[in-house]
């Protein structure tokens, strides 16, 4: 690749199999343990958001650090900012994930103490 | 935390939000995911005004010609050719690939648009098939709903023109020749919006007004009638279960539970499950910002709308055009009068098996126009199997290219 700009940090697909291994890890954690106990669900939710917010935050600064370098606009930097950006939604997108989770699970446990269909 | 607690109870108290809080939903509404998908819809305009508001910022109509690079997405394009392109085109490549976060920006406005088109078919024919028009004010959330769906189809049309890149001045092309429809039966209405554009062909003042209706005009109408359309849920209640057996049907329109904390917890887990799945969809399959238009270009063949209107564009190459470019009107106006020819009977579906035949036609014409669209390459000679042919004259558009005047 003829970049114009250097990335320092982590690669794009390096962030990505880092972020994609805390997500899936997360998310089994997250519903396995709302079958438990929903607090203790909302409390591993809560740490692996904590986790993917690191990871988005510094994807991010990566993100910011490219787009503001002198000489960006290539054909590459482009291509390479773009993949970065699609990095940053999978992050977003799996915290939001885990959150929803969370989210739907309080309902269903107020189905169950409401007395409901279960 | 007792403060935060203290908090809420203020804001509750003195914002009477108590009331709407805890109004009663009923409990089949919330675990019936039938119910949910107006919900989808809703929260993807409000995703969408959002994200549009930004986008609008950054966005600037406009026809004056400026060398543009080549799209990464593109499959083919490489970095060494400079295409000419339009200010609106150039604009939106700057959004999209010189801006920090632009591009998600961008493809998060365009997924939650097709979101929101493809939850409005769904809730569309979920509530035809449902009845939903029978209960007592259903007829006036039905009318508001068709209306509703009628403008989300234009928004995302006209958004669809505002890059000028090829597939959008097809949009165009194929959006004002329905107008030209009227003109069969003596109303010049082709003739009136030709007229309100003031020109033939796409000028600066035609792209600023499509600008000025995309962000201001048409959201304004949907989200005034957004708001009719909750208040009326809200006093009305929702669509009774579709149970024949009288004594159940009463039974389970009365277990209720209360708005806050029970639908509610359930309505941000969606919201957040759809803007995972929105974000999910961006990182995977982006979608590119197609060829530029310069203006004189014609659309070449191969060029095809994208999947919300791939119905419309397929039935108007392949059928009699007196028949499919009015297509989309009749389809509007027949959902109109349902309520008013589906009256008696009750709302299970054995009750009413004949509507739910119709709604299921209506499915059918629409799924069948979008997948044929997407197998077979608009226009191609005529086959006996699908009876496609080039376009008729009647698809000519009403919008043409500038001629050059003088030597």
């Amino acid at each position: 690749m003829m970049l114009a700009v250097e990335v320092q940090g982590l690669s794009a697909t390096a962030l990505a199999y880092v972020a994609a291994a805390v997500a899936v890890i997360g998310a089994i954690s997250v519903y396995g343990l709302l079958h438990v106990d929903r607090r203790w669900a909302s409390y591993t939710a809560f740490l692996f958001e904590v986790v993917l917010v690191v990871l988005f935050a510094y994807t991010v600064n990566i993100i910011f650090a490219l787009y503001s370098a002198p000489g960006f606009g290539s054909f590459e930097d482009i291509k390479l900012g773009v993949t970065y950006q699609r990095v940053a939604a999978g992050i977003l997108s799996a915290m939001l994930f885990l959150a929803a989770l969370v989210s739907i699970g309080y309902y269903m446990e107020l189905q169950k103490r409401s007395g409901g269909h279960e | 935390m007792r403060a935060l607690v203290r908090l809420w109870e203020l804001i509750i108290e003195r914002f009477h939000l108590k009331e709407f809080l805890e109004h009663p939903v009923p409990r089949y509404a919330n675990l019936n995911p039938l119910y949910w998908i107006g919900d989808v819809a809703a929260m993807s305009l409000f995703v969408l005004a959002i994200t549009g508001f930004a986008l609008a910022l950054l966005y600037t109509p406009g026809l004056s010609l400026t060398k543009t690079p080549p799209d990464p997405l593109m499959p083919g394009h490489h970095g060494k050719e400079v295409y000419d392109a339009t200010q609106s085109y150039s604009s939106v490549y700057k959004i999209t690939y010189l801006t920090p976060l632009g591009f998600i920006l961008r493809q998060i406005h365009l997924w939650s648009a097709y979101t929101m088109v493809f939850a409005v078919f769904a809730h569309f024919f979920t509530k035809f098939i449902l009845g939903s028009y029978k209960r007592r004010g259903g007829g006036a959330l039905w009318l508001l709903g068709v209306s509703l769906g009628f403008l989300t189809i234009n928004q995302t049309v006209l958004g669809y023109i505002l890059p000028l890149h090829l597939d959008g001045i097809l949009a165009i092309q194929i959006g004002l020749n329905l107008f030209r429809y009227f003109d069969y039966f003596g109303i010049p209405v082709g003739q009136l919006v030709l007229s309100a554009l003031g020109s033939l062909f796409v000028t600066d003042q035609v792209i600023k007004m499509i600008y000025v209706l995309h962000i201001l005009v048409v959201p304004a109408i949907m989200f005034v009638l957004l708001g009719l359309k909750i208040n009326g849920i809200l006093y009305g209640g929702v669509s009774p279960p579709p149970i024949k057996d009288e004594e159940l049907r009463r039974k389970a329109m009365e277990e209720k539970e209360p708005f806050y904390p029970h639908r509610f917890a359930l309505t941000v887990g969606q919201l957040l499950l759809q803007l995972s799945v929105i974000l999910l969809l961006v990182a995977m399959t982006p979608l590119p910002l197609l060829e530029p238009w310069v203006p004189g270009q014609q659309v070449p063949a191969g060029v095809r709308p994208p999947w919300p209107v791939m119905w419309y564009y397929t039935y108007v190459k392949m059928i009699d055009p007196f028949i499919s470019v009015g297509l989309p009107i009749f389809l509007v106006l027949f959902a109109l009068v349902v309520p008013l020819l589906d009256r008696k009977g009750g709302v299970s579906i054995e009750e009413r098996w004949i509507w739910v035949t119709v709604a299921i036609v209506y499915i059918a014409i629409i799924g069948y126009g979008t997948v044929l669209g997407f197998l077979v390459d608009v226009p191609k000679e005529l086959t006996p199997l699908t009876r496609i042919s080039v376009p008729p004259d009647y698809s000519v558009p009403y919008i043409g290219t500038p001629q050059a005047v003088g030597p």
